[in-house]
C-alpha cells in the first residue's frame, strides 16, 4: 500500500502537454520533495495520481492499485492539494464531519484532528474568517482524519507562520518516521532542504531526476573553495596555471574547479599562508535553478546584479 | 452509499443558503394560502388548493435553487475534489447527492403542504366555513373534468419540487456555476420557454405550447389542467432525466 509508483504519466490540456510520460517512485519512511519551477506540472501530477485530472497516458498506483480501485481512500490516501478547497460558509467542524460521515469517520476522530492541527478553540467558525495558515490547518486535518498510510500534500506551508512551518515540518518527518508515504510539493526550497530527504524534480513536466537531497545539490550545485591569506594573489597565478577560476568576495577569494585539497598543497609548495580554506557548496535553491533552468515557463525580468 | 448520503445531507444543512432557500420555499406558500383562507370573501378548498400551488411556483424554482446549490456550490468553492478524493466512484456521489437533494425537496414540500393546510383549515374554520374532506374528489369543486382529489394536486405539486430540484441539480452539474444554472433555471420556464415558442409560431406556423417542458410542469400542478395531470408530470420528468443523465456522463468524463 505505501509505495507510490507514478509510470509514463501524460496529461494534455487542450493540445499542450502538462506532464509528459512522467516516470517517478515514492517509498515510504522518509519526506519525498516534489519539485518543479510554477506551471512545470506538479500539481496536474498529483490530481491526476488521485483521479481528479483524466491522465491521456500512463498510470499512478499505490502499491499497485489505482486510485479509483481503493476501498475507503480516506483510509488509504490523504491529499491536500489546496488549502482554499473548503466551503466559506461552513465551519471548520462541519466541513470535517462531511468528509468524515462519507467514509464512515467518528465525530471523535474529527475532534481528535481538529485538536492535533490546534484549531479546536475556533472549530466552530466559518472557514471564511479564517487566515490561510488556518486554512492549511484545516487541510491538513482533513489528510489526517483518515490516518492514511501515503500523504500526497500540494504546497502544505503555504501560508504559515514560522511555528506553523516548524509544526508541520516535525508533523511530516514524525509521519514518515512511522513509515508512512509522504510526498510534497513546495517552492520554498529552503523548506524542502529541511523537510525531504528525496526529490523528484520535474520541468515542463518531464522528469528532470530523482534522487536524495545530498545527491541533488552535489550534482547540480556549484562547489567552490574560499580562500582567506595575506598571499592571495601568490596563490591566484599558482591556481589559474592548473586551470582554476576565481572571483573575489569581500576579502576573500572563490576559486572553481579545484578542489581544497589540491589548494592547501599548491599553497604549501609556496609558502602560502591560509586564515582560512573552505571547501563551499550551493544552496538547493541554486541547485534547483540550475537543473530547472532551460524548464521555467515564466521568467521575471532580471535585476542587473542578477544578470551576470 | 448511506454514508455518502449523510455526508451529502451534512454539507446541505450546515449552510446557511441552503437553510434560507428552504425556509423561504416553505414559509411563502404558507403564509400567502393562510391569509388568503383569513380574508377571502368566498374560500374553500379548491381556493386554498389554487393559492397554495399557485404561490407554491416561486418554491419550484427554489426546489431548483437548492438543486443548484447541492452541487454547483461545490465546484465553485472547491470542495467537489475532496468529495471525489474521497469517493472516486463518481456515480455514487452523484446517485447521492440526487437522493439526498430529492428528499429533502420532498420532506419541505411535505411541510409546506401539510402545514398551509392545517393554517387554512384552522382560518376557515374560525371564520365558520368547512373545509371538506381533502381525498374526496366530490368536495374538491375544481377536479369536474379530471375527477382529481385535492390529493392528486397536491402529490403532482411535491413530484413537480422533485423535479425542479433534480433539473436543478443536473443544470448545477452541468454548468459548475451558481448563477448560471440558477439563470437558466430561472429565464427557461419565464422566458425563453415563451420566445421560443412565439418565434416557432410566428416564422414557422409550429405551435410547440404543449410541448414546453417547464410548461407542463407548471401545467401539471393546476387544479384544473388542460392535459391528464400524471402525463404532464411524466413529460417533464423524461426532459429532467435527459439532463440528468447528461449531466451524469459530463460528471464522470470531465477533469475535476
Amino acid at each position: 500500500m505505501r509505495v507510490i509508483h507514478v509510470e509514463h504519466l501524460t496529461k494534455k490540456f487542450a493540445g499542450i502537454t502538462a506532464v509528459d510520460d512522467l516516470s517517478f517512485t515514492v517509498s515510504p519512511g522518509h519526506v519525498t520533495g516534489f519539485l518543479g519551477p510554477n506551471g512545470s506540472g506538479k500539481s496536474t501530477t498529483m490530481r491526476c495520481m488521485i483521479g481528479l485530472d483524466h491522465a491521456q497516458g500512463g498510470s499512478a498506483t499505490f502499491n499497485g492499485v489505482a486510485y479509483s480501485k481503493l476501498s475507503q481512500p480516506l483510509h488509504r490516501v490523504g491529499t491536500l492539494l489546496d488549502a482554499g478547497n473548503a466551503h466559506s460558509g461552513r465551519t471548520a467542524r462541519n466541513h470535517l464531519m462531511w468528509l468524515a460521515a462519507s467514509t464512515g469517520i467518528s465525530k471523535s476522530r474529527v475532534d481528535a484532528v481538529l485538536e492535533q492541527v490546534g484549531l479546536s478553540d475556533v472549530s466552530r467558525r466559518r472557514v471564511g474568517k479564517y487566515s490561510l495558515g488556518m486554512k492549511q490547518r484545516l487541510g491538513i486535518a482533513s489528510v489526517l482524519l483518515g490516518d492514511p498510510e501515503v500523504l500526497i500534500l500540494d504546497e502544505p506551508v503555504n501560508g504559515l507562520d514560522p511555528e506553523g512551518i516548524r509544526w508541520i515540518r516535525d508533523l511530516l518527518r514524525d509521519l514518515a518516521k512511522e513509515g508512512r508515504t509522504v510526498l510534497v510539493s513546495s517552492h520554498l526550497l529552503s523548506e524542502m532542504a529541511l523537510i525531504a530527504e528525496e526529490l523528484v524534480v520535474i520541468g515542463q513536466g518531464k522528469l528532470i531526476t530523482q534522487c536524495t537531497v545530498g545527491e541533488f545539490t552535489a550534482r547540480y550545485a556549484k562547489q567552490w573553495v574560499r580562500v582567506v591569506s595575506p598571499q592571495a594573489q601568490a596563490l591566484k597565478t599558482l591556481a589559474v596555471a592548473r586551470g582554476a577560476t576565481m572571483s573575489e568576495e569581500n576579502g576573500a577569494m572563490n576559486f572553481y574547479g579545484v578542489t581544497a585539497a589540491e589548494l592547501g598543497e599548491l599553497g604549501a609548495t609556496a609558502g602560502v599562508t591560509f586564515h582560512e580554506l573552505s571547501p563551499q557548496t550551493g544552496s538547493l535553491e541554486d541547485a534547483f535553478l540550475d537543473a530547472t533552468a532551460s524548464s521555467v515557463q515564466y521568467h521575471g525580468a532580471q535585476s542587473e546584479g542578477q544578470a551576470h | 452509499m448511506l454514508h455518502l448520503m449523510k455526508s451529502e445531507f451534512i454539507k446541505l444543512r450546515t449552510l446557511r443558503s441552503t437553510l434560507t432557500a428552504t425556509i423561504v420555499l416553505i414559509v411563502f406558500p404558507i403564509a400567502v394560502t393562510v391569509l388568503s383562507a383569513m380574508f377571502a370573501e368566498s374560500p374553500g378548498q379548491t381556493m386554498v388548493i389554487e393559492v397554495l400551488t399557485n404561490t407554491g411556483t416561486v418554491s419550484m424554482l427554489l426546489c431548483g435553487v437548492l438543486g443548484v446549490f447541492a452541487i454547483a456550490q461545490e465546484y465553485s468553492q472547491g470542495t467537489i475534489r475532496i468529495t471525489f478524493a474521497a469517493t472516486p466512484m463518481r456515480m455514487k456521489v452523484f446517485a447521492a447527492k440526487a437522493i439526498v437533494i430529492s428528499l429533502w425537496v420532498a420532506i419541505s414540500v411535505a411541510v409546506l403542504e401539510g402545514v398551509g393546510l392545517i393554517g387554512a383549515n384552522y382560518a376557515l374554520d374560525s371564520r365558520g366555513f368547512d373545509f371538506g374532506v381533502i381525498y374526496n374528489p366530490s368536495i374538491f369543486n375544481g377536479s369536474a373534468r379530471t375527477g382529481d382529489s385535492a390529493w392528486q394536486v397536491l402529490f403532482a405539486f411535491g413530484a413537480v419540487c422533485i423535479l425542479f430540484a433534480l433539473v436543478g441539480f443536473a443544470l448545477g452539474a452541468l454548468l459548475r456555476s451558481s448563477p448560471g444554472a440558477i439563470a437558466t433555471l430561472i429565464l427557461v420556464p419565464l422566458l425563453v420557454e415563451g420566445i421560443v415558442t412565439a418565434l416557432l409560431i410566428a416564422a414557422f406556423d409550429i405551435d410547440i405550447s404543449r410541448k414546453t417542458p417547464f410548461t407542463a410542469a407548471v401545467r401539471a400542478v393546476q387544479v384544473e389542467p388542460d392535459a391528464a395531470r400524471w402525463g404532464l408530470v411524466g413529460y417533464f420528468a423524461i426532459w429532467c432525466c435527459a439532463i440528468a443523465a447528461l449531466a451524469a456522463i459530463l460528471m464522470k468524463r470531465r477533469d475535476a
